[in-house]
């Protein structure tokens, strides 16, 4: 095995790897543009053409995790194709060659909170090695979940997809408005707002913060610079759609776990509730005059002090 | 204006195959077909209009006013309007920098001078009335006529008035008058900016509308007396996709702004010659 | 009662004139001329200003800049796919400008404040504004960063050089921050600033001489001067993404070239010790 020529960190622009390699004939290193990265063509020294590259976008720290495919049969398949298209720049027989897929990223140094932490440097294909029977690579072969990490750029705009954690701004019967405070491992949005959760530029852990730094993030003033965006009474749940009153959903100040389903118009995203991870997993009584309820069931929150119950869509707090 | 993904790809394709074809049918050192007349404002020193095929159409008027050299920090004077634009905007502002940039350098400033106290103050008023395409090689154009068609009254006082106080007095024969851009060997012509497009490998000059929202660059090259003359800078002519150049776009640029520099300046001075009579030119 | 000038507020009948004590101008250090072919040191930070994005400072003899970054940040109306960009430059309040020929004319209606209270910017802050913007445009992938705004701001704290070399350091400054910032972008971006003596054929690198005013009826005109600041993406096949050259003389095509390449070599070395920074940085 030879050990990958790729820089341990990189600075924006800077090349770090083909996005084809060859390890003395027997393999083909296939690499993915994942956080931080994408793929160019750029020319060459001692080419005239121009050579597809993967190249950094971001300072930070160079991380590759193999791609492992749980139904190897269906993987096949579908690197068929690639493999035809390196045949054509390998010359030698297809099917002796052994395509292995890596994902390589770059990791700025305030972030720690990604879809799967890694301490060691994978610098090598040893290292890789090791990584293959690391219990975090089980993450990895979900195959939806990696899509995902492909297509994320490293921006910290909510994108389709992403999970948001939201706060209710405003309530009228078709809709509920909200700001978006932050997206589920990714940095926080605001600038307030990261200065007043963490004096570091840390990521917030959310869910592990939250309880610890919610007076924080209620308190937060609008200064306007939050993403806004909007809970149709249609995306609330899932079933009996029709019959949803957004007052017995949500209240003005309820911290609220989303999905982004749309980029929305120019002012606001769609965002949506109907799944049972999704909902209210923050509210106070009375309108956030009284106390921290806590769900009962999915669509009422309980008062532990005064025993007083309201009507949320409460997300399912494990 | 808003290209559709269809359009701006059909666009950039036909603008970067070899040679590009252009979406009016033009050659990429071709300018578009311009009408322009001068000399037709009776109270200014020299006035020009011109009119570009797709609409845009600029008034240029030159006046002069007698100041005391020593008050003044500048001789000439640059302004430009543009209907429904801010003067302060940023727009207004880079035009009038680009303008007084080259103009100043190649200006026949001791031209001006009248006598040891007084001298001749330029106000060059620019107003364009419609735009379709980046205004500057438009004004330009405009610009040069008018200058050319300048004149200057005929002093008739003394030039030396440093001991006595004199106020300067001029012929009031204006056939007497001299031109301010006297058509001669050791006397340069006004300057001008031309608008180079890149697209791909290839530069094209005066870009219409459609051309600047696809291109991916663009350059303001100066050119004066047969000669690229800075300011040479590059400019983002629309602020979708723009892309790097390399120095063969500039040469190219430049060895294409030299050739139909000489043509442009040659029409131009047939419109200043023929004077008031409206003049279509077509390079 | 006593005749007192009532019509003004007098002080006390012992008080005494302030007298300042001789200060004695202090004998500057006499600065060595730094050899034409050298690249001045620049001393960097990045990440100082904590309530924006990202930010750098950067130190260049006795020029001081400073930019931050806001962004992406939402922006009201309507969708749009792409970040749209701004820049804005502003030399502090008290800072004489650059005087390049440029800035001369409208130097005066540059103080005109605008409705918000707020300076307008004058020409040379309009003209750096959309420089640096031009660059960047090229270089961030805004269609990352849909419905937002990349702001850049860009404060001169200190200047003590001519415009085109300061503009330099502003791209270098503007670079840093875009990195602090963690704003995707295809390229850092450096550049290179000479100013070229035709007389005796002469290339100072990095030019950090200030331009004497020039007088009003432009008679100090150095001969042959030639003044470029060109910027690159250089790992991105040297990518020219700005492109500005002012002076007073006519360009030809092999010293152009030539230019462009030494300007390329000190872009280069930049970037090296940019990189080394940032690394570092990292550690």
């Amino acid at each position: 095995m030879t050990v990958l020529d790729i820089p341990k960190v990189a600075v924006p622009g800077q090349p770090l790897v083909p996005s084809f390699l060859t390890d003395e004939g027997d393999s083909i290193s296939k690499f993915i543009p994942g956080q931080g990265t994408k793929l160019e063509r750029l020319l060459v020294q001692d080419k005239n053409s121009k050579v597809p590259v993967i190249i950094a976008t971001i300072l930070g720290k160079v991380k590759i995790y193999e791609r492992v495919y749980k139904e190897e049969a269906e993987a096949e398949e579908e690197e068929e194709e690639e493999e035809k298209e390196a045949e054509g720049k390998q010359d030698q027989e297809q099917e002796e060659l052994k395509v292995r897929t890596f994902i390589i990223s770059v990791v700025p140094k305030s972030s720690k909170n990604y879809y799967y932490q890694d301490s060691q440097d994978s610098q090598n294909l040893q290292k890789l090695k090791e990584l293959e029977i690391d219990t975090n690579i089980e993450e990895v072969t979900s195959k939806n979940q990696e899509d995902v990490i492909i297509n994320k750029s490293l921006s910290n705009l909510p994108q389709e997809g992403d999970i948001v954690l939201v706060k209710i701004l405003k309530l009228t019967l078709k809709q509920a408005f909200v700001e978006i405070i932050a997206i589920e491992n990714k940095k926080a949005l605001d600038h307030s707002a990261r200065t007043l959760i963490n004096n570091d530029s840390a990521p917030p852990s959310l869910y592990s913060s939250i309880a610890s730094t919610s007076t924080t993030i209620l308190q937060q003033v609008d200064i306007g610079e939050n993403f806004k965006g909007i809970i149709r009474s249609q995306d609330v749940r899932s079933t009996d759609r029709d019959r949803v009153k957004i007052i017995e959903s949500f209240k003005p100040g309820d911290i609220v776990r989303c999905i982004v389903i749309s980029l929305g118009d120019g002012t606001n995203y769609y965002l949506s509730t109907a799944r049972n991870d999704l909902g209210v997993i923050f509210a106070k009584s009375h309108g956030g005059a009284g106390e921290i309820m806590y769900a009962v069931d999915w669509k009422t929150m309980i008062c532990i002090n005064t025993g007083e119950v309201e009507q949320r869509k409460c997300a399912k707090p494990f | 204006m808003i290209l559709s993904p269809a359009e701006r790809s059909y666009l950039y394709d036909s603008l970067s195959v070899q040679p590009p074809v252009r979406p009016d049918a033009r050659s990429a050192h071709q300018f578009r077909p311009i009408e322009a007349s001068c000399s037709f404002l009776p109270n200014s020193n020299g006035s020009s209009r011109v009119r570009l095929s797709d609409g845009g159409e600029a008034i240029v008027s030159v006046k002069t006013q007698v100041v005391l050299t020593k008050n003044e920090s500048s001789l000439i004077s640059i302004d430009v309007d543009i209907n429904k634009e801010r003067d302060d905007s940023n727009f207004i502002k880079n035009l009038i920098s680009s303008l007084e940039s080259i103009l100043l350098k190649k200006f026949p400033i001791e031209k001006l001078k009248l006598t040891e106290r007084y001298s001749f103050k330029v106000y060059i008023d620019c107003f364009i009335l419609s735009h379709n395409s980046y205004p500057l090689g438009l004004l330009s154009l405009c610009i040069y006529l008018a200058l050319k068609s300048t004149r200057l009254p005929l002093l008739t006082s003394t030039v030396n008035d440093r001991e006595i106080e004199e106020q300067p007095t001029f012929n009031d024969d204006w056939e007497a008058s001299k031109k301010l851009f006297e058509p001669s060997e050791h006397q340069d012509d006004p300057p001008l900016l031309f608008v180079v497009g890149i697209i791909g490998n290839n530069v094209f000059i005066d870009p219409s509308n459609e051309e600047e929202e696809v291109s991916e660059n663009g350059l303001i090259v100066g050119f004066a007396n047969g000669e690229i003359v800075p300011p040479v800078q590059s400019t983002n002519l629309s602020n979708r996709d723009s892309k790097g150049i390399s120095p063969k776009h500039i040469l190219k640029a430049y060895s294409m702004v030299r050739n139909c520099g000489k043509e442009v300046v040659k029409a131009l001075n047939t419109v200043v010659s023929s004077d008031d009579d409206v003049f279509t030119s077509i390079y | 009662m006593n005749v007192q000038d009532r019509r003004r507020l007098l002080g006390p009948a012992n008080a005494s004139p302030i007298v300042f004590s001789d200060v004695k101008e202090k004998k500057s250090k006499k600065i060595q001329a730094k050899p034409d072919d050298e690249i001045s040191k620049m001393f960097i930070n990045t990440g100082l200003v904590k309530n924006c994005d990202g930010s750098a400072y950067i130190e260049v003899g006795n020029t001081i800049i400073q930019v931050s970054i806001y962004g992406p940040r939402p922006i009201r109306g309507s969708f749009i796919d792409k970040a749209i960009l701004s820049t804005e430059c502003r030399f502090l309040p008290y800072l004489s400008q650059p005087n390049d020929s440029i800035s001369r004319l409208t130097s005066s209606t540059s103080l005109i404040t605008n409705y918000n209270g707020k300076l307008n910017l004058s020409n040379i802050e309009q003209k750096i504004s959309s420089y640096i913007e031009s660059c960047f445009l090229s270089c961030i992938y805004l269609e990352n960063y849909p419905k937002s705004s990349i702001d850049i701001f860009i404060k001169i704290l200190s200047v003590d050089t001519n415009l085109l070399n300061l503009v330099n350091d502003v791209v270098h400054c503007c670079s840093l921050a875009m990195v602090d910032a963690q704003i995707e972008s295809k390229d850092l971006i450096t550049s290179g600033n000479l100013r070229y003596l035709k007389s005796n054929n002469h290339i100072i690198m990095d030019p950090k001489c200030k331009d004497k005013d020039k007088d009003i009826t432009n008679e100090v005109v150095e001969e042959g001067k030639l003044d470029l600041v060109v910027s690159f993406m250089n790992s991105r096949n040297d990518e020219i993404v700005g492109f500005w050259c002012e002076g007073n003389d006519t360009l030809e095509d092999d010293v152009l070239e030539k230019l462009i390449e030494r300007c390329n070599d000190m872009s280069k070395e930049i970037r090296k010790n940019i990189n080394f920074y940032l690394i570092e940085s990292l550690e």
